[in-house]
C-alpha cells in the first residue's frame, strides 16, 4: 500500500491520456481510503493502546448502528435519488412499533416483524412519490415530520420500557468478545454487496441512478426500482431502530437524534458518488467507520464535541467537493 | 408590479387555503381573531418568512441551501457573545460572517459543479458543530443591561410588533431587489435555463455567490432575532429552521426546479403556516400534531403542484400551436 502511494506522483505526469484517466479512476477509488490510513497512523503513533484489538472492536460496535443505516440509505443515493432525511424518524417508529407490540404481549419475533412490515411500507410510499419524479429530500423531510408527530402522538410522548428485554442479548450481546451488532452489520454489508453487484436487481439500480433515461430505455423498470431502494433504506432503519431498543431496553421519542445526520456524512465520507450510479454498498459502511474512529481518536485527545461535528462536516464535505472535481475531469 | 402570479393556478389554490384556513380557525378556536394573537402571528410569519425568503432565493437560482438553520445559530451565538462589547459590533460581524460563508459557498457550488443540496448538509453539520464549539457550557446569554432590546422588539403598537416590522421590512426589501436589479434578474435567467443564462453572457458565479450569500445572510438575520427576542442562544438551538423555512417557500408555491417564486409566495406560505401553528397553540391539541400538519401540508403543496404541473404540461403539448410560447414568459 504504502509502495504504489509513493509511485503516484511519479508516474502521474507521463504516459498518455488513456493512462492518466486510469490513473485518475485508480486515484478516485484510492481517494476515501486516504483519510482512514492517515487518521489510524497518526493514531497508533500518537495513542496508546489505539491499536489493540478490544479498541478496534470497540470501534466498529460503535459504528454498527450509524453503518447499518447507511448501507440502506447508500441504494437510494446509489439508484441518483441522493438521500432521505427521515432515517431518524423510521427508527423511532419501528422502535416503537416493536416495544410497544411486545408490552402488550406479543411473541418477539412477531412484534419484530411487524415493525419490519410497517416500515418497509413506509418507505414504499416515500419511494412511491419519489419515483413519480417528486423531490427526494424534500419528499423524505416532510415525511418524517409527519411521521414523527404521528408516533410522537399516538405514543403520547411516553417512553416505552421492556422490563424484562428479551432481545439484550441482540442490541448489547457479543458472540466471541465480537459484538453482536457490529457482526450484524458486518452481515448486511456482506449481503448488501453481494446483491448489489452479483443480482439483476442490483445492476438495475446502478444503471437507474447512472442513467434513467437509457435505463427505462432498456427496460428496465425504473420506478420500481427507486421503490425497491427506498423501502431497502427504510429495512434498514427499522434493523437499527429494534436493535437499539435491544441495546438501552427502551423506546422514545429522541432516541435517534442527529442519526439522518451521521447517516448522510457517512454516506458522503464513504466516497459513493452522490449523483448515483457508481459506488459500492460497503463504502456507507466504511464511511460510518471512519467517522466512529475520528470521534474515537478526537475523544481520547480530549477534543469537545462540536469540534467533532464541525470536523465531520467538513470532512464530508472535502470529500464530496474532490469526488466531484475528480468525476467532472475524468470526463 | 408585475400581478400576472394572480392568474397562476398554483397561486389561486394557495390564496383559497389561507382564506379557508382563516375562516374555518376563526368561526371555531375562541380567542383566534384578537389583536394579541394577530400580532403574534404577524410577527412570526415575518420570522420565518425571512428564513423562507432566503432559502427562496437559492430555489429560484434552481439549487437548495439546506444549511440555514445551523447559519443561524452560528450567527446568533456571534452577536450575542459580542454583544458585551457593542450589540452593532455582534451584528455586523455575525452578518459579515454569513455573507463571506454564503458566497464561499455559492462559488463552490459554481466552480465544481457539486450539488447544492449535499454540500449545504455538510455545512449544516459543520456549522452545528461550530455552534456547539461557541457554547460549550452554556447558551450564549444577552448581557442583562441589554434586556430592553428584547422588551422594544416584541413591545405591541396594535397588531404589529418592532421584529414584525423588521422583518416584513427586509423581506419587502428583498423582494424590489429581485423584480428590479439586474442581478435580480439573472438570478431568474439562470434558475429557469442556466445554458441560455450563460449564453446570453451572465455570470453564473455572481449570482450563485449572490443567491447563497442572500440565503445566509438572511437567516443570520432571522437567527439574531429570534435570540435577541428571547435574550439567549443555544448551540444547539434554530434546528426548526430547516423544515419551517423550506415548508413556507414549497407551501408559498416557489417551484423547486428554479426559475420561478417571489417573496409574496413565501409570505403567503408563512402566513398559512402560522395560521396552523396558532391554531394549535390556542386550541390545546398536543404539540405533535404541528409536526403532523406541517410536514402534511408540505407533502400535500409537492403533490398539488406535481398534478399542476403535469396537467400544464399536457395542456402545452395539446395546445402548443396557440398559445405555447407564451408559457415560457414566468
Amino acid at each position: 500500500m504504502a509502495d504504489s502511494k509513493a509511485d503516484n506522483p511519479a508516474s502521474f505526469g507521463k504516459g498518455g491520456a488513456d493512462e492518466k484517466s486510469a490513473e485518475r479512476k485508480w486515484l478516485r477509488d484510492l481517494a476515501p481510503f486516504i483519510p482512514i490510513i492517515a487518521l489510524g497512523v497518526l493514531a497508533a503513533l500518537t495513542i496508546d493502546g489505539f491499536g489493540t484489538a478490544p479498541n478496534l472492536i470497540a470501534i466498529v460496535q460503535a459504528s454498527a448502528i450509524t453503518g447499518i443505516a447507511a448501507i440502506g440509505v447508500a441504494a437510494i443515493t446509489i439508484c441518483g435519488k441522493f438521500v432521505s432525511l427521515s432515517i431518524e424518524q423510521q427508527a423511532v417508529t419501528s422502535a416503537y412499533v416493536f416495544a410497544a407490540l411486545y408490552s402488550a404481549g406479543t411473541p418477539v419475533a412477531l412484534a419484530m416483524l411487524a415493525a419490519l412490515l410497517v416500515s418497509a411500507l413506509l418507505g414504499l410510499i416515500q419511494g412511491y412519490l419519489v419515483s413519480r419524479g417528486l423531490n427526494p429530500i424534500v419528499t423524505t423531510l416532510a415525511f418524517g415530520s409527519a411521521l414523527f408527530g404521528t408516533v410522537v402522538l399516538l405514543a403520547d410522548n411516553r417512553t416505552i420500557t421492556l422490563n424484562p428485554n428479551p432481545i439484550a442479548w441482540l442490541g448489547g450481546g457479543t458472540t466471541f468478545g465480537v459484538p453482536n451488532q457490529a457482526i450484524i452489520f458486518l452481515i448486511l454489508v456482506a449481503i448488501g454487496s453481494f446483491l448489489l453487484s452479483r443480482t439483476k436487481i442490483g445492476r438495475q439500480l446502478v444503471l437507474t441512478g447512472a442513467n434513467p433515461e437509457a435505463a427505462e430505455l432498456v427496460g428496465i423498470p425504473t420506478k420500481r426500482i427507486v421503490m425497491i431502494a427506498f423501502v431497502v433504506a427504510a429495512l434498514a432503519a427499522a434493523i437499527v431502530g429494534i436493535l437499539v431498543v435491544g441495546q438501552v431496553s427502551q423506546a422514545k421519542s429522541d432516541m435517534f437524534r442527529g442519526l439522518t445526520i451521521d447517516v448522510v456524512a457517512a454516506v458522503l465520507v464513504g466516497g459513493i458518488a452522490i449523483q448515483g450510479g457508481e459506488g459500492q454498498l460497503w463504502r456507507a459502511g466504511y464511511g460510518a467507520i471512519v467517522l466512529t474512529m475520528l470521534s474515537n481518536v478526537m475523544l481520547l485527545l480530549g477534543v469537545d464535541a462540536g469540534a467533532r461535528e464541525l470536523l465531520k462536516g467538513l470532512l464530508a464535505g472535502a470529500v464530496l467537493i474532490f469526488m466531484t472535481v475528480l468525476r467532472s475531469r475524468s470526463r | 408590479m408585475n400581478f400576472s402570479f394572480l392568474k397562476d393556478a398554483n397561486f389561486q389554490v394557495r390564496i383559497a387555503i389561507g382564506v379557508l384556513l382563516f375562516i374555518g380557525l376563526s368561526a371555531t378556536i375562541p380567542g383566534f381573531v384578537s389583536v394579541p394573537n394577530a400580532g403574534s402571528i404577524i410577527e412570526n410569519v415575518g420570522l420565518i418568512g425571512l428564513v423562507g425568503t432566503g432559502i427562496m432565493l437559492t430555489m429560484v437560482v434552481g439549487q437548495l441551501d439546506l444549511a440555514v438553520a445551523s447559519v443561524a445559530a452560528v450567527a446568533a451565538i456571534i452577536a450575542l457573545t459580542l454583544a458585551g462589547v457593542s450589540i452593532v459590533l455582534g451584528i455586523v460581524v455575525a452578518l459579515v460572517v454569513a455573507g463571506v460563508y454564503g458566497s464561499l459557498v455559492g462559488y463552490v457550488i459554481d466552480r465544481t459543479g457539486v450539488n447544492s443540496l449535499v454540500l449545504t448538509v455538510c455545512m449544516l453539520i459543520g456549522l452545528r458543530g461550530l455552534a456547539l464549539m461557541m457554547t460549550p457550557d452554556r447558551p450564549a446569554i444577552l448581557p442583562f443591561e441589554m434586556f430592553w432590546i428584547s422588551d422594544a422588539l416584541v413591545a405591541q403598537w396594535g397588531p404589529l410588533t418592532l421584529l414584525g416590522v423588521i422583518c416584513l421590512v427586509i423581506i419587502g426589501i428583498v423582494g424590489l431587489a429581485m423584480r428590479q436589479t439586474r442581478l435580480g434578474l439573472s438570478m431568474y435567467a439562470v434558475g429557469g435555463n442556466v445554458e441560455r443564462a450563460r449564453g446570453s453572457g451572465i455570470s453564473t458565479t455572481r449570482v450563485y455567490m449572490a443567491a447563497f450569500a442572500g440565503s445566509a445572510i438572511l437567516g443570520a438575520i432571522a437567527g439574531i432575532l429570534a435570540a435577541l427576542r428571547s435574550g439567549s442562544a443555544s448551540g444547539l438551538g434554530f434546528e426548526n429552521f430547516l423544515l419551517a423555512g423550506i415548508t413556507v417557500a414549497v407551501v408559498g408555491g416557489v417551484p423547486l426546479e428554479g426559475g420561478r417564486g417571489t417573496v409574496i409566495n413565501v409570505l403567503l406560505g408563512a402566513l398559512i403556516i402560522r395560521l396552523i401553528a396558532s391554531a394549535v397553540a390556542l386550541g390545546g391539541i398536543p404539540g405533535s400534531f404541528e409536526s403532523i400538519a406541517v410536514g402534511g401540508i408540505l407533502l400535500a403543496m409537492l403533490l398539488l403542484d406535481y398534478g399542476l404541473g403535469r396537467r400544464r404540461q399536457a395542456a402545452a403539448a395539446g395546445s402548443k400551436a396557440a398559445s405555447g410560447p407564451i408559457q415560457t414568459q414566468q
